[in-house]
């Protein structure tokens, strides 16, 4: 099978407080490419500039320096604007701490993306409606935030991130705030989206363990790429 | 992401806040509504004024008496030794003087109004019984001047002036009481004065309807109907006529005027003013002609509302102020305290624009609320407060309170500029803090705990 890009970054650094006697080097050059379908785990200590390097792909960020292609176009020096369409659009994010808003509810959450893509309300209703049906939440898809669990919070999210089709699926330790449990029940819907709808799923962590159930295991240490290791994965 | 959108989402943020969104718009609420209020009141007092006057008689009435002028005192003694000063044959008003004058002035006076109280207490017997009467001597034009409406028969006329015949209007009051509601036109009616119990005749030649509100003053509006007094209303000459053989002095010191429409009431006051000062008072200048018109009169009444709604305003446009540095202050927090959210928009795709309009749109309908319920207070206040005012009225001056009728309106104009106004303030004070959550970089917004 041929294998194209989705992620391909070339020379990225990354620095803060450029051209001041604080300057700070957090990315020293990174190269990395990801290819479409792949589950790739990204780890590091805190302070090694995963963090960073996660800001960078989710496109919430530019670098300093290289360049960044996100499905074959260079996305490094766009503005602002174009940013939000390929966050929109492209990607799609999952937090260590669920990231909802918490005066609106399930569904309405899950519409947030919808909404910025102009989708008409009851279109967009409806497509809410499918993907709290594909994470099992359709049962509780009024209820606010504070009234779901972490597990069921985190699946909200995960349909959130999922509303506009993106390729990637760019997840920050998904499970970090939730029990080994209910961790589980997420890593399988992560699991199951890779191998039913072919997502391409980048995962940032700091778990030897979790980074284990992924394809690929890119370890990054002081802003630099350590080692890069195909797994076997659980489904091979 | 579209307006309604905006909307949406702006009512859903202060639903989830509802006693700040109350406190926010406070200031605008207070601010608005006392302009309303103000508004209302000063447009509900000209409308009713307004309104009054013209059942009073219209803007083209004009009133004129004869004023002694006095002379610049030097000491209170000198002040106590005046004496008002007697008028002289050439300088007494006359119905004849009256006659020429409005001769000079045809082209812009309809009518010369004089009255002159012949009895003022009377009973009259008809075919059914007896009622109470006064007799009252007037000129043609006192029905149209004093807006009553004659029912049957004629007016008294310029030649039942000049012969100062014995003719009579009587009011349907009369009619139905003494005659039994039988027409008594054509015929001789009997009145014997309470005083002296002298007898005088008239020839009825007409019937007016009778207004308690135009012409009961300074009678008990509880007495019924059947013991009303209703004047009869004679020739002016007939009743001058008599009371001078009687030994009265002639005491025309006051006159109306009616203009003719169209014509200026204000600059025909100052030349029927300066008409009668050159022609009889200027040989002893003791004595000088005032005019008032109602037209002037109700300028003078809008100038000084005008000036009390531009006072109140500049007041509440202060408040309006304050107020929306409140809502900018708690616009401010509220972008602070929701830092999480923004970040969290900006990385589901929110563009800076799509934030600056939410916040905008939060801040205009925070704004454009209040005003509408300054405007509902403002109402509301304006409302209670005119009906206040005309019982007040009513209370300390019946004869007053008995024309007026409160007519409540809320000026357009005002509400129209408080809506118009309250979004702008949304808009002004809005603006920097959704500008603050635009600019928000999304790393340190989803950062922000």
């Amino acid at each position: 099978m041929e294998r194209t890009n989705v992620i391909d970054m070339q020379g990225i650094v990354k620095r803060y407080y450029e051209g001041e006697p604080n300057e700070l080097e957090i990315l020293h050059g990174i190269d990395l490419k990801v290819f479409q379908g792949e589950f790739v785990s990204i780890v590091g200590e805190s302070g090694s500039g995963k963090s960073t390097l996660m800001n960078m792909i989710g496109a919430l960020d530019r670098p300093t320096e290289g360049q960044y292609f996100l499905g074959g176009r260079d996305i490094s020096k766009l503005q602002d604007e174009e940013l939000s369409d390929i966050r929109n659009q492209e990607i799609g994010f999952v937090f260590q701490n669920f990231c909802l808003i918490p005066r609106m509810s399930a569904v309405r959450n899950v519409e947030i993306p919808l909404m910025y893509a102009n989708m008409p309300p009851k279109q967009r209703r409806e497509r809410a409606m499918e993907l709290l049906a594909l994470v099992g939440m359709e049962e509780r898809a009024d209820h606010k935030p504070n009234e779901l669990s972490g597990g069921q919070n985190q699946r909200v999210a995960i349909a959130r991130a999922m509303a506009n089709d993106p390729h990637i699926l760019l997840a920050d330790e998904p499970t970090g705030a939730l029990d080994s449990k209910t961790g589980h029940l997420v890593m399988d819907i992560f699991h199951r989206l890779h191998e039913e709808q072919d997502k391409t799923i980048v995962l940032i962590t700091h778990s030897q363990e979790l980074a284990h159930e992924t394809e690929r295991m890119i370890t990054i240490s002081d802003g630099r790429i350590i080692a890069d290791k195909e797994l076997g994965g659980e489904m091979e | 992401m579209n307006i309604t959108e905006s909307i949406r989402l702006s009512f859903e943020s202060l639903k989830s806040n509802k006693l700040r969104s109350f406190l926010t718009m406070l200031g605008i609420i207070i601010g608005i509504s006392a302009v309303i209020t103000i508004t209302t009141i000063g447009n509900s007092l000209q409308k009713t004024i307004a309104s009054t006057m013209r059942e009073l008689g219209g803007t083209n009435l004009i009133y004129a008496y004869v004023n002694a002028i006095t002379p610049e005192f030097e000491t209170d003694a000198e002040w106590e030794a005046w004496q008002y000063p007697e008028m002289t044959k050439d300088e007494q008003l006359t119905y004849e003087r009256l006659s020429e004058f409005q001769t000079d002035f045809a082209d812009r006076v309809e009518a010369v109004v004089v009255e002159e109280m012949l009895i003022s207490a009377a009973s009259s017997t008809g075919d059914k019984s007896s009622a109470k009467v006064s007799v009252n001597g007037v000129t043609p034009g006192y029905l149209s001047s004093s807006k009553l409406t004659l029912i049957a028969g004629r007016d008294i006329s310029d030649a039942d002036n000049k012969q100062a015949k014995a003719t009579a209007l009587v009011s349907d009051l009369y009619v139905k009481y003494a005659w039994g509601g039988q027409n008594p036109i054509g015929r001789q009616i009997l009145v014997q004065s309470d005083e002296d119990g002298t007898v005088q005749k008239f020839y009825v030649v007409g019937v007016y309807h009778y207004d308690a509100r135009k012409q009961g003053s300074g009678i008990d509006t509880k007495t019924p109907e059947k013991d009303t007094v209703t004047p009869i209303l004679v020739p002016y000459t007939y009743a001058a006529q008599t009371n001078q053989a009687n030994g009265m002095e002639n005491d025309l010191q006051s006159f109306n005027i009616m203009a003719k429409d169209g014509v200026d009431a204000t600059a025909l006051s100052q030349d029927i003013a300066t008409y009668f000062d050159q022609k009889y008072f200027s040989a002893n200048g003791t004595f000088e002609l005032q005019c008032y018109d109602m037209a002037s009169e109700l300028g003078q009444i809008d100038q000084v509302l005008n000036v009390l709604t531009i006072a109140i305003s500049v007041i509440a446009a202060i408040s309006l102020i304050v107020g929306g540095v409140g809502v900018m202050n708690i616009m401010l927090v509220s972008v602070v305290e929701r830092t999480r959210e923004i970040g969290i928009r900006k990385a589901l795709g929110a563009k800076n624009k799509s934030i600056r309009r939410q916040f905008m749109t939060e801040a205009v309908v925070i704004c454009l609320m209040g005003g509408v319920i300054g405007i509902v207070i403002g109402i509301l206040n304006g409302f209670l407060l005119s009906q206040v005012a005309g019982m007040l009225v009513s209370s300390y001056e019946q004869e007053l309170g008995s024309m007026l009728h409160v007519t409540v309106s809320p000026s357009i104009t005002a509400i129209i500029i408080s809506v118009v106004f309250s979004m702008l303030i949304g808009v002004v004070f809005g603006y920097y803090p959704a500008k603050r959550a635009a600019n928000m970089s999304p790393i340190d917004a989803l950062r922000y705990e």
